[in-house]
């Protein structure tokens, strides 16, 4: 997985984030926005429970014969025209997508917004093979042209406020009008301008897709600008790299994961576009497409009964948007792709153990905000907390925690114990780990202890 | 009817007046409490931190202490919810423990207990009351049937406090800051009590209003249902 | 490499999921329809219109309506795909209602840049879904490129195309599009825009009589 290097663990990220006052009043202002748009679409739909406990399911007994539905969806691409890749890993995909653009004889691609290809690090292979690749998603674009990295699953550029991006779109962007006002319309005007020469000529586009249906082999992008349909559409040679879990079962299935995730993810009832295709299809769209099908640790992760349910994700971002801890932090400091709490339990269990990684588990009070907001019920602190059990502590802590255990498996210990940290309270500075507390807050003073109150009671 | 307490070891240690508070309520209303002394932690904090199997041993005591009593009441939503949630996984039994309102309540049937408190009070739901308990308006019941008492809304409240058990020390950064927030909303109401039914949110918020000098006290729901 | 990827991912599949396979139960008791009574046709026509797309409601001179608006939005050439009703167009190439426009019919088909060069494209949809304000095209209704490269894009509802609910959507033939409102961006501050690469002006003529 891609590793974004010299990030350090989430605590000292989370650190200097939020020491950027500009950076968190533009992530409270976006994500109070989503929140209320979707709180709004989310209440008209008087099904919307059983509509979650559908997507549960579905992904679920996507997941419980994986292997059978992917066969399925491989014989019916190859069915209809298209070719079926197999990478392990983000080296092998990496490879079989470079070797695909060389073959079709292009320098340059186009991309959709794409998770997968943004966790292989495709832009970076791509380049060190020679090709330059080109994001066409606004928010994609703002960010390749800041040289930044995205801090948002859905809104990549989410950490960035309009006056931002008007300065940088004078900087960055051949030809810009120097007028450019920071009137989002005129900055989304400005980016089709930019692009509309690349999706005209370009011959090859690369892609994810939110779905792959076994039963008709269609695949599913979701969007709303429309570069989606200009990549899908347009070029000669269409490659789609595609995660093992994005395959569903049937038709229906999609309708109903249709309908849960434009309202999880942007609020809205429907998103602008949703592309549908199964291969290729004479006389529309490219004439080659090629199915790059991505396990790149999935298959670690499902093989964990709790850790597994990540893997049900639709990367909708709703807890992104809820998210108390991701408000202050914003998705940087989470040092992945994948930001947040979903990222929190998918990160460490696609990339493996690394500090950063295993910070990641610990990234959240466990408030359950997540939890209530996923709209395939992912329970996110039952596998944050269980992932709080694979990973490897700090020897200072793991023995504190053993002390601890120690101390309350008896009821005298725990006396000394209650009468030491009594005493404790009374520091205006604690030492040790419990530093953290008082250096910005206080602790009670407390008076007659319950034991002595309840004994004092029952003998007068 | 005879209510066992659970005390919990964070009110054991700093927090006495929650626990008096139950006790004092609950023989208002004519029933007896035990309160079985053996007792100390739940596990919680070790069950959050990823200290499962340090955990097993401090479920199976809870279990022995608690045997034989068909009500356990506890002034904590995090630790009735570590119990209801995770201990029948754990050491494959779950006893019948109730956070204090959720008893009051439900079990009880009473919102009025006969407390006067003729303060403004803003009311925090905390995490794991709220989502994993489903409290709902229960506590808010009760402080509304408090004589003199003036309710006033907090802003954001369903909003995280950030105090989140170790994440408070491992991501201590993150936790002030949302506590911040928290307290800053808090002072904003203009309230004189902050009221929640985890004294460790408390702690977190109360620690800040302390440290600022705000003059705002944090009191457990208990306390002031207490009060006459 | 001694094993091939695919037969690797299978078995590694395989082995994750383990040789006790439970059964998954997906429960459909959301809803699968509109609820009874809901006029779909006047729910349709709120819906897109939210999305800040030009809803015209008809009678039945369709070509009437059509002939408005390529005169509304001064557009001088239209893209018509194939099988698309000539009824609908009646009058345009005419100077009728003093509307001259030129019409370029998909076939054979426009180049890319043709259609770069065209101001507007009209079409049918396969059908429409009332909750979500969407529109469905599917094969049918004409190639992709056609939708998507003219800035402007006048869509003929009928009013028995439209569907209640996602669920209710008829199978279509694919590759499919659904369109539910003009191109649009909600990535600066999460505020939604209308116009980025599709069309951004996308009018919905909804024939209401027969």
């Amino acid at each position: 997985m891609n590793v974004w290097l010299g990030m350090p663990p989430f605590p000292e990220a989370a650190r200097q984030a939020l020491g950027d006052s500009q950076l968190r009043a533009n992530l409270r202002a976006a994500t109070a926005t989503i929140r209320t748009k979707r709180a709004a679409v989310v209440a008209e739909r008087d099904d919307w429970e059983q509509l979650r406990e559908a997507g549960r399911a579905i992904k679920d007994r996507a997941l419980r014969d994986l292997d059978t539905y992917l066969l399925q969806l491989e014989a019916q691409v190859t069915d209809a025209g298209g070719t079926v890749h197999w990478a392990r890993d983000a080296d092998e995909a990496n490879r079989i997508v470079a070797g695909l653009v060389r073959a079709a004889g292009a320098t340059e691609v186009v991309k959709v917004k794409s998770m997968a290809t943004q966790e292989i690090g495709l832009n970076e292979a791509l380049a060190a093979a020679g090709i330059t690749a080109l994001e066409t998603d606004l928010a994609e674009l703002i960010v390749q042209l800041g040289h930044d990295r995205p801090s948002h699953i859905l809104v990549p550029a989410i950490h960035r406020n309009r006056a931002q991006i008007r300065e940088l779109f004078r900087r960055e962007m051949p030809g810009v009008d120097p007028d450019l006002t920071d009137d989002p319309v005129a900055l989304a005007s400005a980016a089709r301008a930019h692009l509309r020469r690349a999706f005209l000529a370009a011959r090859v586009a690369v892609s994810g897709a939110n779905f792959a249906v076994a039963e008709t082999g269609a695949l599913v992008v979701v969007e709303s600008e429309g570069n989606g349909r200009m990549c899908l559409t347009l070029p000669e040679v269409l490659i789609s790299v595609v995660g093992i879990e994005k395959v569903i079962p049937t038709t229906a299935d999609l309708a109903v994961l249709l309908q849960l995730l434009p309202r999880s993810a942007t609020g809205e009832r429907m998103n602008p576009y949703t592309s549908f295709w199964r291969g290729t299809t004479p006389g529309d769209g490219p004439r080659e497409f090629h199915l790059v099908l991505l396990d790149n640790g999935r298959t670690t992760a499902l093989a964990d009964e709790i850790g597994r349910d990540a893997l049900r994700c639709i990367r909708c971002s709703a807890c992104l948007n809820v998210c108390p801890v991701y408000e202050r932090t914003g998705g940087h400091a989470y040092g992945s792709v994948y930001p947040g709490p979903i990222g929190a339990i998918l990160t460490p269990q696609l990339r493996g153990p690394d500090p950063v990684a295993d910070s990641l588990p610990y990234a959240s009070t466990l408030c359950g905000a997540c939890f209530d907001a996923c709209p395939v019920k992912i329970d996110i602190p039952r596998a944050l907390v269980h992932l709080r059990g694979k990973v490897a502590h700090p020897p200072g802590e793991r023995a504190a925690m053993r002390a601890a255990a120690w101390v309350m498996s008896r009821p005298p210990r725990f006396a000394v114990a209650r009468l030491a940290a009594r005493l404790g309270a009374r520091l205006a500075r604690l030492p040790g780990p419990w530093r953290r507390w008082t250096e910005a807050r206080d602790l009670p003073t407390p008076g007659e202890s319950f034991r002595d109150w309840w004994d004092a009671r029952e003998r007068p | 009817m005879r209510v066992g307490l659970f005390l919990t070891c964070l009110n054991d240690t700093l927090f006495p007046g929650a626990g008096k508070a139950v006790v004092q309520v609950l023989e208002r209303l004519g029933h007896e409490v035990v309160f079985p002394p053996a007792q100390t932690c739940c596990g919680q904090a070790h069950f959050n931190t990823g200290y499962r199997r340090e955990c097993v041993p401090l479920a199976r005591k809870f279990a022995k202490d608690f045997a034989g009593l068909d009500h356990v009441v506890s002034p904590s939503a995090s630790c009735v919810a570590m119990v209801r949630e995770n201990y029948r996984e754990l050491v494959g039994e779950s006893p019948p423990v109730y956070e204090f309102s959720e008893f009051l309540v439900d079990v009880l049937g009473v919102t009025d207990v006969g407390a006067a408190f003729p303060h403004r009070v803003t009311y925090h739901p905390t995490c794991h009351g709220l989502r994993l308990l489903d409290l709902g308006d229960r506590p808010t019941a009760l402080l509304r049937a408090v004589r003199g008492l003036r309710l006033v809304d907090l802003p954001d409240a369903t909003h995280c406090c950030g105090f989140g058990g170790t994440f408070a020390l491992k991501n201590a950064d993150t936790s002030v800051a949302m506590g911040t927030d928290k307290a800053r909303n808090v002072l904003g109401t203009g309230a004189e009590v902050l009221a929640a039914v985890d004294n460790s949110c408390l702690m977190h918020i109360g620690g800040l209003l302390s440290r600022w000098r705000s003059g705002t006290r944090v009191l457990h729901v208990a306390e002031i249902l207490a009060a006459t | 490499m001694p094993v091939n990827a695919r037969d690797e991912v299978l078995r590694r599949v395989r082995a994750a999921i383990g040789p006790r396979r439970e059964h998954v139960d997906v429960p459909r008791d959301y809803r699968r329809a509109a609820p009874d009574g809901t006029d779909v046709v006047a729910l349709f026509a709120e819906r897109v219109a939210d999305y800040r797309a030009d809803v015209r409601l008809v009678g039945w001179d369709v070509a009437a309506e059509v002939r408005r608006v390529v005169r509304d939005l001064g557009i001088r050439s239209l893209a018509v795909p194939v099988g698309f009703p000539a009824d609908y167009l009646t009058g345009l190439e005419d100077g009728l209602d003093g509307v001259g426009v030129e019409l370029r019919r998909d076939d054979p088909p426009l180049s890319t840049a043709d259609l770069d060069a065209t101001d507007a494209v009209i079409t049918e949809c396969a059908a429409a879904i009332a909750e979500t304000g969407t529109l469905v095209l599917g094969a049918a209704q004409g190639r992709r490129a056609l939708t998507l490269v003219p800035d402007r894009h006048l869509c003929v509802v009928r009013a028995d195309r439209v569907v209640g609910a996602v669920p209710e959507v008829p199978e279509v033939p694919m590759p499919v599009t659904w369109i539910s409102g003009p191109s649009a961006t909600s990535d600066i501050e999460l505020h939604r825009v209308e116009g980025v690469h599709g069309p951004r002006t996308l009018v919905v003529l909804v024939v209401t009589g027969s």
